[in-house]
This record gives structure tokens, C-alpha cells and sequence, in this order.
């Protein structure tokens, strides 16, 4: 290999250009309907432009046709997450224009986007207990304590170490987050309006401190509801705003303090039901 | 202060290449003329340029980039901003969606580098993510839409 010579090749300008070819890739595809079971399922365009993003990975594709290794490769992909929060700007700028001249409806549902920023605390009354009856023992603290995204894991990090119990839980749900995420949210957008969720509030939920997935679920809610644009990027563009400034003291302060208090009260009753019906540990059952 | 310099460029470098991957990408699917297209990304260059001077200078409070993007345009969009009209009729040429599109593919692309650790998690710990998922947003739309109700906003 020359890489000599190129020692400034960091993947970057590989990655520009297989981002945009994908992005033409899935404009061309379109989106996709179809029927299941009586159901409209619609696959929206940007679902297409994941999909190939993901497929191009040299652990995917790359290892059918080697080939595209040689264009998307380990350097690229370790480019990637660097281009991505580039992205954002542009973006950015988009969320802003659309909540400024609105200011006036974002200051009247004032209240609403507040106090759902607290909506993100209920996660661990259902996860954490989960995660407790399926036995991840201290490790539900760390992945259920919030969504997990960058300042989480510096908080645990800080706290526990990224090798404790707790520390492999914040990892985990930041990974599978990171996998699964955009994707998953993209789809959960839509079943939620299906379910009876207004499109506002729904745009309100979609601060959640990482801004990819608000992007994700955001843009599912514009295309599922495209008469409403202008109201759902402002109230979205405000909630993620308000999350990436309060994030971080509501994990600290509120949401980890929490979480522990669950554990504490959950540990024992949870342990000794999985004793009993699960028969997890025997010589203590018996 | 020379790394912080050297670290702002390179940023800025990187966005006038994605800047020409958005207008591709809208050229290509709204067939927006391209004078549009130019003019919009300027305008918007020039706010993601002050964002990324701030996201690189500013360290209290450290915001992401993202929140000093959305910041900016928002203060410089409200109706007493004598830009605003300006602002919102040329930038917002640019389809929504479109803007993020690239974000998404950069997000799959990511995925590469995360699947190896991924198969080493518990399967325990995927399951609970989307449990945290879900539920986290399920519940600040709740939260949100009986706020809404009782005030009659929806």
C-alpha cells in the first residue's frame, strides 16, 4: 500500500463520497410502501441511507465483496462518528430557523417542553426493573439511568469507572444506541402517532440528547405528518436544545441519585422473586 | 491555542465539502436551481462557521456543536431580529430532510465500527436499551401531551 505518500488520508474524503452516493442511492429508491397483514407499512428514504450505510461496513458487505473494503474501510469508519457531528451544523441551523420566528408558540407550550424533560427520568421505573428480573445486578443502574449518549458515559466514567458493573451498562445501552438507534427510532415514530400520541408531543420527545436519533425520529414525524412541519421542527429544535443544556445536571443530580435509590429498594425484593421462580440460585432457595 | 486554530479550520474545511453534498443531494431530488442552493448554503455557512469558532472556543458551558448551531439561527430567526425575513426566505430553500439525510448515512456508516463490540454485549443489555428507548420517549410525550390537553393547545 502507498500510504506513504498519503499520510493525510484519514478516510475523509472516502467517506464524503460514499455518503453521497448513498444519499442518491436512497433519494432514487424512494420510499417504499407496501401491505402487511392489512397494515401500510411505508419504508421512508432516510431509512434507505442507513440501511446502506450500515450494509457498507467492511464486517457486512465488505466481507462478501472485499472490494468495497478498499473504499470503505477501518480508517473510514473511524472517520465516520467525526463527518457526523460536522453534519450536524448544517443541520442545526435548520432546527433554529424553524424554532426562531415561532418563538411565540414555543413560549406558550413553555410548560409542556419543561417538565417533559423530566419524562426522561420514567425510563428507569420500567428498564430498571427489567434489567433487575433478567440479572444484570448493578449493571441495570448503569444502563438504564438514562438514554446513555456522550455525557452519560462521561458521568459514569467519572463516577465508576467504564470497566465497573456500572460502567459495562452505560457502554451497552450507548452501543446498542448507537447501533440500533436511528433506525429504531424512525419506526417508533410513526407507531407512536398510530398509538394516539400527538404529533407536537411527540416532537417535544424527540430531545432526548442525542442528536442523531432526535434527527431520525423527527424527520419520520415530518413524513408522517408533513401538514405539520413547521410546528414539529420548531418544538423539536426547542426540546433539543433544552436537553443539551440540561442534560447533563439531570443525569448527575436527579437521574443517577435515582436510579441508585431504585436499586436499593428493588435489589432484594426482585432478587429473591427470580430466586423463586426462575431458580436462579438454588443453594440459596433452598 | 495553535491546536484550537488548526482544529477550527479543518472543521470548517469539512463543512464546505458538506454543504456541496446537500446541494447535490437537493439538486438532484427537488431539482432546486442551484443559485438557490448557493446562496442558502452561504448564509447558512456563515452561521455553522460562528458555531464552530464558539463549539471550539467556549468550554463553560460546553455545549455540543449542534446546540450552538440550532442556538445562533434560532436567535438570529426570532421576529425582532432584523435578519430574520433574510434568513428564514433564503436558507430555507433548503428541504429539511434533505440537510439530514447525510447525517444518517454517516450514522450507518458509524455502525461499522460499533457491530464488533456489539457482538460481545449481552444480549441482556440490547434488550433494556430498547426498553430505555422506547420508554424515554414515550414518557416525555405523555408528559408533554397531557400538559397540552389541559391547556386546550391540542
Amino acid at each position: 500500500m502507498d500510504e506513504t505518500n498519503k499520510k493525510e488520508n484519514t478516510g475523509t474524503l472516502n467517506c464524503m463520497i460514499v455518503s453521497l452516493i448513498i444519499c442518491l442511492l436512497a433519494q432514487a429508491i424512494g420510499p417504499l410502501k407496501f401491505k402487511v397483514m392489512g397494515i401500510d407499512v411505508t419504508i421512508m428514504t432516510m431509512i434507505w441511507a442507513i440501511l446502506l450505510g450500515i450494509a457498507l461496513s467492511p464486517h457486512l458487505l465488505g466481507k462478501i465483496i472485499p472490494p468495497i473494503k478498499k473504499i470503505i474501510g477501518q480508517k473510514e469508519i473511524e472517520r465516520a462518528p467525526f463527518l457526523l457531528s460536522i453534519v450536524l451544523y448544517p443541520l442545526g441551523i435548520m432546527f433554529g430557523i424553524s424554532a426562531g420566528p415561532k418563538i411565540g408558540v414555543v413560549f406558550e407550550s413553555g410548560i409542556a417542553l419543561v417538565f417533559q424533560e423530566f419524562g426522561n427520568l420514567g425510563t428507569m421505573f420500567i428498564a430498571l426493573p427489567v434489567a433487575l428480573l433478567i440479572g444484570l445486578g448493578r449493571t441495570s443502574v448503569g444502563s438504564t439511568f438514562s438514554l446513555c449518549r456522550d455525557t452519560a458515559l462521561g458521568i459514569i466514567g467519572d463516577k465508576y469507572g467504564l470497566q465497573s458493573a456500572e460502567g459495562i451498562g452505560t457502554l451497552g445501552t450507548y452501543i446498542s444506541g448507537s447501533v440500533f438507534g436511528t433506525l429504531f427510532y424512525s419506526f417508533l415514530a410513526p407507531v407512536s402517532i398510530m398509538l394516539g400520541f400527538h404529533p407536537f408531543a411527540l416532537a417535544m420527545a424527540s430531545g432526548m440528547g442525542s442528536a442523531s436519533m432526535m434527527q431520525a425520529a423527527t424527520a419520520a414525524l415530518v413524513n408522517a405528518a408533513p401538514q405539520l412541519e413547521e410546528e414539529i421542527l420548531a418544538y423539536s429544535a426547542t426540546s433539543g436544545l433544552l436537553t443539551s443544556v440540561t442534560g447533563v445536571y439531570m443525569e448527575l443530580f436527579i437521574a443517577l441519585p435515582l436510579a441508585n435509590f431504585l436499586y436499593k429498594k428493588l435489589h432484594t425484593p426482585i432478587e429473591n422473586f427470580r430466586v423463586k421462580v426462575f431458580k436462579v440460585k438454588p443453594e440459596v432457595a433452598e | 491555542m495553535k491546536q484550537t486554530v488548526s482544529n477550527i479550520l479543518e472543521q470548517i474545511k469539512i463543512v464546505i465539502f458538506v454543504y456541496a453534498i446537500i446541494c447535490t443531494i437537493q439538486m438532484f431530488s427537488l431539482h432546486t436551481p442551484l443559485q438557490e442552493l448557493v446562496i442558502a448554503s452561504i448564509i447558512s455557512f456563515l452561521m455553522v462557521a460562528l458555531a464552530i469558532i464558539l463549539k471550539n472556543v467556549v468550554k463553560h458551558p460546553n455545549l455540543p456543536g449542534f446546540a450552538w448551531a440550532t442556538l445562533i439561527s434560532f436567535f438570529l430567526t426570532i421576529p425582532v431580529s432584523p435578519l430574520s425575513g433574510f434568513i428564514v426566505s433564503t436558507v430555507g430553500k433548503f428541504n429539511f430532510g434533505l440537510v439530514g439525510l447525510p447525517l444518517l448515512a454517516f450514522a450507518g456508516i458509524s455502525v461499522g465500527e460499533q457491530l464488533g463490540v456489539l457482538k460481545k454485549l449481552s444480549w441482556k443489555i440490547v434488550i433494556v436499551s430498547f426498553i430505555v428507548m422506547t420508554s424515554t420517549y414515550w414518557f416525555s410525550a405523555l408528559v408533554s401531551q397531557l400538559i397540552m390537553k389541559a391547556n386546550h393547545m391540542i
